[in-house]
């Protein structure tokens, strides 16, 4: 057990370890400490990495925890000192090309600590390496490889071998030797008590993928439906049964996630890969066939059990319409958590035509906040993919909670940008209803 | 009382700042509740906003009550103001013009970002989209003076963020603020003369704040009138809302036991909304007056009072605890003396 009184609050940790980096100012607030938006756009998401470790981001911290967070931020000390000195070379373009998107911190940050990354203090020829990144940030740059991948691609011969190959990988690794009600049985156990045995137990068996497999089969989706009760339309297939994923994405029939061409998920990878960890486009291709090939189309047995867990907690996400007695304690608390955001108030109200704060109610929005769950998934299978590319597992049931915890927060903010956009600004008020 | 018409909050990055807007409207500094809803996010901010102790007690509990920063305050009033203003030229709370609430808030927005940087969440609106909503609507003023300071500190804040497109928007606007007047066309609402001939019943009815859309009808009570004419085939609904600034899409639903018989769409008409349907079975209905007829989180006329009640004793206050759109009003007034 650990007292309360050795709980640290995460940005004094920051403070103090930050007060031992030199260089630092343009980043600092005027107490010494880090700026919100220099923890938000620097330190969370690219030297902490809280998305991967979220113990590091918790508001109070164990001593461990404090001492790793720490570590972290020190380790990287050289970097975030040229980070803030790429900050005023980016400022200065920005000036010139007369950007005005966003808030200049929000923007530049994350752009200055790429630039360190990639070229460490700024040298003389900093301004056009700043003026550049800028330019190709506010969408001026092609994506090298996202052009590699799509020239591999539209060659013939490579396509039909690809092709041919995908399908004999489809159907053949089609049994797991665990039957889908059984699967759900494991999930399951796993959603009530959310331990780390149960969470073993789960991540050590096939659960995952003879779920995902189980809606290739005839009646797949019927599969699903009985396995688990009350689930809407997820969006994860068009038709009974998964249909096999084409090669490219301008034979996708529809935005379905478990039937995405695989030039799409390669580009996602692409995306997500620094330049330089990136291998040859051939050889992430055929990685992404044998992904393609198992259950949920994720290679890795645990991030496939992940996603069937968001599968059976998926039912209970529905911000708009409050929580169902049935639901397992850890989806109504994650329903509870978006419920209460103040945008789901405003619209639940609003949008869906139940208060008149926008002069025309926006259907378009109404339905994507009922579609909550399949936006969760897609959020959800994403970022698993991600783990997937790079081998990442969840180290145990509370990185798990915290994973799942991740998406359901960001699925909600992605939404709450677009209840705001549809609010406009004669429309400022949040309206809290307690 | 929680309804958000009593209930002035500022959006924060992963909570709510919450007001009592007595406090707010008489301009006397009270204490200000955060709740956090998402402790994480809200953390670096929260402990440079409430210091150690204050901090540590919101993460127990999920909120704390602590005294009121006036920076906050202030935008809780202007963005509190832009919904729930209850304009009204029969119970003599002038129409505040939009621009310049809009341009005080992207102030005010400033201001937070100087006290607590990183707090605002952006969702209610940023410094660039208040300005960029206001600079359109901002042409004679009868403050014009205090237009160009606010432009001036405006375009210096932009130009610290090196958004030098506003910064020049922002400077050009300082230099063209002129004084004049602006005019606002709300009709006086004169009623057209019904023929009582065929009426077999009618009522009056109050508009529920929250069921329209703010800056569009009169605040006051009973404004819409309701009468049953007898027709040939089916008896005729017609419906009148007095006081109009704005059109939107708005409709008279009438009840019975809570169930909509009748729709009624309301047309935009000389500083009123009108309209007209076949209405067939009992004349005892209800009437609602709004976008939806579906259950909202409504507005009581004890609310409405209080607000109203509340928002005239403003007249009292020095001009510098009102809003610029306020003063606005005040300076005209006087120049029409």
């Amino acid at each position: 057990m650990t007292g309360s009184g050795e709980l640290r609050l995460r940005s004094a940790v920051l403070a103090a370890a930050w007060a031992r980096i030199p260089g630092v100012a343009v980043l600092s607030s005027a107490d010494g400490g880090p700026l919100t938006r220099t923890v938000k756009k620097i330190i969370d998401p690219l030297v902490v990495r809280t998305a991967a470790r979220p113990r590091l981001g918790r508001p109070l911290l164990e001593p461990a925890a404090a001492a790793e967070l720490t570590g972290l931020l020190l380790a990287d000390a050289p970097r975030l000192r040229a980070t803030a000195a790429w900050f005023p070379h980016l400022k200065r373009q920005r000036r010139a090309l007369r950007i005005t998107a966003g808030n200049v911190q929000d923007v530049c940050f994350p752009v200055a600590y790429e630039l360190a990354t990639g070229f460490g203090m700024p040298g003389p020829e900093a301004p056009e390496t700043a003026a550049s990144a800028l330019r190709e940030l506010h969408g001026e740059g092609e994506e090298a490889g996202v052009a590699r991948l799509t020239a591999y691609l539209a060659d013939p011969r490579v396509a039909a071998g690809l092709t041919a190959r995908l399908h004999r990988r489809w159907h053949a690794g089609a049994d797991t030797g665990l039957a889908p009600e059984d699967a759900v049985v494991l999930l399951g156990e796993f959603v009530d008590h959310l331990t780390d045995a149960a969470w073993l137990a789960l991540a050590g068996s096939a659960a995952g993928h003879a779920f995902g497999l189980a809606l290739r089969r005839p009646e797949g989706a019927g599969t699903l439906a009985e396995a688990v009760p009350g689930l809407p339309d997820l969006g994860l297939q068009r038709g009974d049964r998964t249909a096999v994923p084409p090669l490219h994405r301008r034979d996708e029939t529809g935005p379905e996630l478990l039937e995405r061409s695989v030039e799409r998920r390669v580009r996602a990878t692409l995306r997500r890969l620094p330049a330089d960890e990136r291998g040859p486009v051939a050889g992430l291709v055929d990685d992404e066939l044998a992904r393609v090939a198992a259950g949920f189309g994720l290679a890795l047995p645990a991030l496939a059990a992940c996603f069937g867990l968001g599968v059976i907690l998926a039912p209970a996400l529905r911000p708009l319409d409050g929580v169902a007695p049935g639901d397992p304690a850890f989806a109504r608390q994650l329903n509870a958590q978006v419920a209460r955001e103040g945008y789901v108030l405003h619209a639940r109200r609003a949008l869906a035509g139940a208060t008149p704060l926008t002069r025309r109610p926006d259907a378009e929005l109404v339905r994507e906040l009922r579609e909550f769950a399949k936006q969760f998934l897609g959020r959800l299978w994403i970022r698993l993919h991600g783990f997937d590319v790079r081998g990442d597992l969840p180290a145990g049931a509370a990185a798990v909670r915290d994973l799942v915890t991740g998406v359901v927060r960001s699925t909600s903010l992605d939404l709450r940008t677009k209840v705001r956009r549809a609010l406009v600004a004669r429309l400022p008020d949040l309206e809290a209803v307690s | 009382m929680t309804h958000p018409v009593h209930t002035p909050v500022v959006a924060a990055d992963g909570g709510l700042v919450r007001f009592a807007l007595a406090d707010l409207l008489a301009g006397v500094p009270g204490p200000m509740r955060v709740e956090l809803t998402d402790a994480a996010a809200a953390e670096p901010w929260l402990t440079r906003l409430v210091g150690t102790e204050h901090a540590l007690e919101a993460l127990a509990a999920g909120h704390v009550d602590v005294p009121a920063r006036p920076e906050l305050a202030v935008l809780a009033l202007l963005l509190w103001a832009r919904r729930w203003w209850p304009a009204s030229p029969v119970l003599g709370v002038p129409p505040l013009d939009p621009a310049l609430l809009d341009l005080e808030a992207a102030v005010a927005t400033v201001a937070v970002e100087n006290v607590a940087e990183g707090l605002l969440d952006g969702f209610e609106a940023t410094p660039a989209e208040l300005f960029d909503a206001a600079v359109e609507g901002i042409a004679a003023t009868a403050v014009a003076d205090e237009v160009r300071g606010l432009c001036l500190r405006l375009s210096a804040w932009f130009d610290d963020q090196d958004d030098v497109v506003r910064a020049e928007a922002a400077a050009a606007l300082a230099a063209a603020a002129s004084p004049g007047q602006r005019a606002y066309a709300l009709a006086a609402g004169a009623e057209p003369a019904a023929s009582a001939a065929g009426i077999v019943a009618e009522g009056r009815a109050s508009v529920d704040w929250a069921r329209v859309p703010p800056g569009i009808l009169d605040a006051a009570e009973n404004t819409v009138t309701w009468r049953i004419v007898a027709a040939p085939a089916a008896a005729r609904l017609e419906v009148e809302v007095a006081g109009a600034f704005a059109d939107a899409d708005l409709t008279a639903f009438a009840t019975r036991d809570g169930e909509v018989v009748a729709e009624v769409p309301l047309h935009l008409g000389a500083g009123r909304f009108a309209g007209a349907a076949e209405l067939t079975g009992s004349v005892h209905i209800g009437l609602i007056v709004g976008v939806t007829a579906e259950e909202v989180i409504g507005t009581t006329p004890a609310d409405r009072a209080e607000v109203v009640s509340l928002v005239l004793a403003r007249e009292a206050l020095p001009p510098e605890a009102r809003t610029l759109a306020e003063r606005a009003v005040a300076a005209s007034a006087e120049e029409e003396f």
